[in-house]
């Protein structure tokens, strides 16, 4: 596992509401080398396990039952205890003020569906400073 | 007028001054005259002058009633009083001569003489008169013995005074009644030209008003839309029915006020962007813009509205026409359909994205390495699956395009790059057609604002359409150049072409014009069962125009198409700089070829 940037492992959390796209960034966390600590498929599901599990990183979808993946990076910026991580957003939506949603919202990160495993791999290792 | 002044008027300004009636009153005193032969101690001294006299006089009245026909000269009409004078000049001559009691009877012929239009009828009738004078002579030689020959210049002098003066007279009357009788016209022709021109004012106003009434029923026809016109000022003096339905609000309530107070409720325009938009119309140029119209119930109307100037006949201002269109339930179909838009294409990518990262996934396994086999086969599930996300992002964009919402994020774009790109995304499928891909680019950088990505997908599009059109060992050949417009330094080149010329079926000439329409597909390429859907094009199209660019096409079916994307170039390049992009082996023509 690769440590993180204070010594522990990098923690990562997967939030998609398909089952099939969640595994394959599952994959992608694993091939980063990263620690998968929640894989969830709403986006309220996310919001209290970030807050359970305090990841490093979260790789959110867009859209998403529940709260919407930008409504789940509005809440994580707006809380202090989590405001930190890092927050990684995947959409089907390739509209460029889809991704300028996301800036807004306080995403680090956009990468739209379909997407490379390998690329969804280095996009992860890179948004917590791992290559 | 009344009718008897009328008669008075018709009957003096015609003037009959009928010989006629002088001659029945000449006959008449004559005859009564005749009287005189009662009283004792007058008598015939003679009786043959008499008798022809009274002759003469009957004679001569019945040649005035035949000269009441039309077609007797009225020149003619002076014979009658100078036979008159001879007439009574006989009677004197036979009771007496110059003491006759007759020779008073001459003033009446004279005077009638005297009417006679022209100074002829005096002319003749003064020799006539100094013979009737002397005609006593003929019957009594002694008649003008003594100072009596002195009768035959002073009678006929104050006679033909007499006459001259009623003569004068007469001509001044008719003068006078000629005067009036043109007068007359003229009322009569006046008169007639007010009646003439009152009919046409009536038929003026009829028109007017009918026209008033059809333009009215034609405004307040219109129901769907609102015409609101004003005055200069701004102030409503028209507002039709489709207006108090869209604003629902009576035209009572509104005529006469300015349009912002009068509309009750209202949203995003200010009185200031209302004036810019009527200044900018007072200028010439309707005005297009949409306005938030909020209803008294809190309901909000999307409002496209048309403003333009109003003209009277002299070309001045008189006011501003508003056309109001409620748009709202096209915004809610295009939100709609945005809406089913992205939703069909999330729903397209999501699964796209699991059958890529699979495929991905599968390929990659080092731990289970694939047979090649089974390699050609995922390559043909990847392309597919390609092909099909790119038909999902095709649609999506055109419908991007289709509702305005195709912008571009403008920064310098360096088309060899661009270009170079494209060439070699292309370079595996031209050597799957066995097609021969060329490039040709000049030295100078070619560098214009706009967006990279856009502007490589349209330069995908025009060498991918290419190749698919070509057959094999054909040539696919695209080139870069500088142009440089009419009246430009040569130095300075203005505009940049892409341009893509391939060898391949041609598009028929009169298809070319529908070549960018949405989903057409030229016969050639249905004749050559070549795949795709007809966008590539359209979407094209619309990247150059964002661009501010153009795609020009000319093709020759059986020879080839070829395609030129052209682009503005900023105002001033420096020709002699070098971008970091350049190789430094790079040549004026390069190729990519099988």
């Amino acid at each position: 596992m690769t440590p993180g940037p204070v010594g522990g492992p990098v923690r990562v959390l997967v939030a998609d509401d398909d089952p099939d796209i969640r595994q394959l960034v599952e994959l992608a966390v694993s091939r980063a080398g990263l620690e998968l600590v929640a894989s969830v498929g709403t986006g309220t599901a996310a919001l209290a396990a970030i807050r359970e599990h305090r990841p490093s990183l979260a790789v959110l979808d867009v859209a998403m039952p529940g709260l919407t993946g930008l409504e789940v990076c509005a809440a994580v910026r707006a809380d202090p205890a989590v405001s930190g991580m890092r927050l990684l957003l995947l959409s089907a939506s390739v509209h460029g003020e889809a991704m300028e949603a996301g800036g807004a919202a306080g995403a680090d990160d956009y990468l739209p569906k379909p997407f490379r495993v390998k690329e969804l791999a280095e996009r992860i290792g890179g948004a917590v400073g791992v290559r | 007028m009344s009718a008897a002044a009328d008669g008075w008027i018709r009957r003096f300004a015609t003037d009959p001054n009928s010989v006629l009636e002088r001659q029945l009153c000449m006959a008449g005193t004559y005859l009564v005259s005749q009287l005189l032969f009662l009283v004792p101690g007058v008598s015939a001294t003679d009786l043959q002058p008499v008798v022809i006299g009274a002759v003469l006089m009957a004679a001569a009245t019945v040649a005035a009633l035949l000269m009441r026909g039309p077609s007797v000269p009225n020149r003619f009409a002076m014979i009658i009083p100078l036979v008159d004078i001879v007439s009574v000049g006989l009677l004197r001559a036979g009771t007496g001569g110059a003491a006759s009691i007759f020779t008073a009877l001459l003033v009446l012929p004279i005077i009638s003489l005297g009417v006679e239009p022209g100074r002829l009828p005096l002319i003749v009738g003064l020799p006539v008169t100094v013979a009737v004078v002397l005609l006593p002579l003929r019957y009594d030689p002694t008649a003008l013995d003594g100072a009596d020959w002195l009768r035959v210049f002073f009678t006929p002098f104050v006679l033909g005074l007499t006459a001259l003066s009623v003569n004068e007279l007469t001509r001044r009357l008719r003068s006078r009644v000629r005067a009036v009788q043109r007068l007359r016209r003229e009322l009569e022709e006046l008169l007639g030209q007010v009646q003439d021109q009152a009919a046409a004012n009536a038929a003026t106003s009829t028109l007017l008003r009918e026209t008033t009434a059809q333009l009215r029923s034609i405004i307040d026809a219109v129901t769907e839309q609102a015409i609101v016109g004003t005055d200069p000022g701004g102030r409503v003096d028209v507002f039709n029915a489709g207006a108090q339905k869209m604003f629902k609000v009576a035209a009572h309530d509104v005529l006469g006020r300015p349009l912002l107070g009068a509309l009750q409720s209202r949203d995003d325009i200010d009185a200031g962007e209302l004036a810019a938009a009527m200044d900018r119309a007072r200028a010439g140029a309707a005005q297009m813009s949409e306005w938030t119209y909020v209803q008294a119930d809190g309901s909000a109307l999307r409002l496209r509205v048309a403003i333009s100037a109003r003209h009277d006949a002299a070309g001045d201002i008189e006011g501003f026409l508003f056309v109001v269109t409620d748009v709202t339930h096209d915004h809610e179909q295009a939100r709609m359909k945005d809406e089913f838009v992205n939703l069909i294409s999330h729903e397209l990518r999501t699964p796209l994205s699991s059958i890529l990262g699979y495929a991905e996934l599968i390929v990659d396994d080092d731990e289970h390495p694939l047979s090649d086999e089974q390699r050609r086969f995922m390559a043909i599930v990847e392309r597919n699956a390609q092909r099909l996300l790119r038909l999902v992002s095709d649609l999506l964009f055109t419908a991007q395009v289709e509702s305005g919402r195709f912008t571009v994020q403008e920064q310098d774009v360096d088309l060899h790059a661009v270009v170079r790109a494209s060439v070699e995304a292309a370079t595996p499928a031209a050597h799957g057609r066995d097609v021969r891909l060329v490039l040709s680019e000049p030295d100078r950088p070619l560098v214009v604002r706009g967006d990279a990505g856009r502007l490589g997908q349209a330069v995908d599009n025009l060498i991918s359409n290419a190749i698919k059109f070509t057959q094999p060992q054909g040539r696919v050949a695209v080139g870069l150049s500088a142009i440089t417009g009419p009246g430009n330094d040569a130095d300075e080149p203005d505009r940049a072409v892409v341009s893509v010329s391939d060898t391949g079926i041609g598009i028929p000439a009169d298809e070319l014009d529908r070549l960018f329409s949405r989903f057409f597909r030229a016969s050639t390429a249905t004749a050559h069962a070549v795949p795709g859907v007809g966008l590539g094009l359209t979407i094209t199209r619309a990247i150059a125009a964002a661009h501010h660019g153009q795609i020009r096409v000319a093709s020759t079916v059986g020879e080839g198409t070829t395609f030129a994307l052209d682009l503005p170039l900023p105002a001033q390049q420096d020709p002699n700089q070098t971008l970091a992009w350049r190789q430094p082996a790079a040549t004026a023509s390069a190729s990519v070829q099988k």
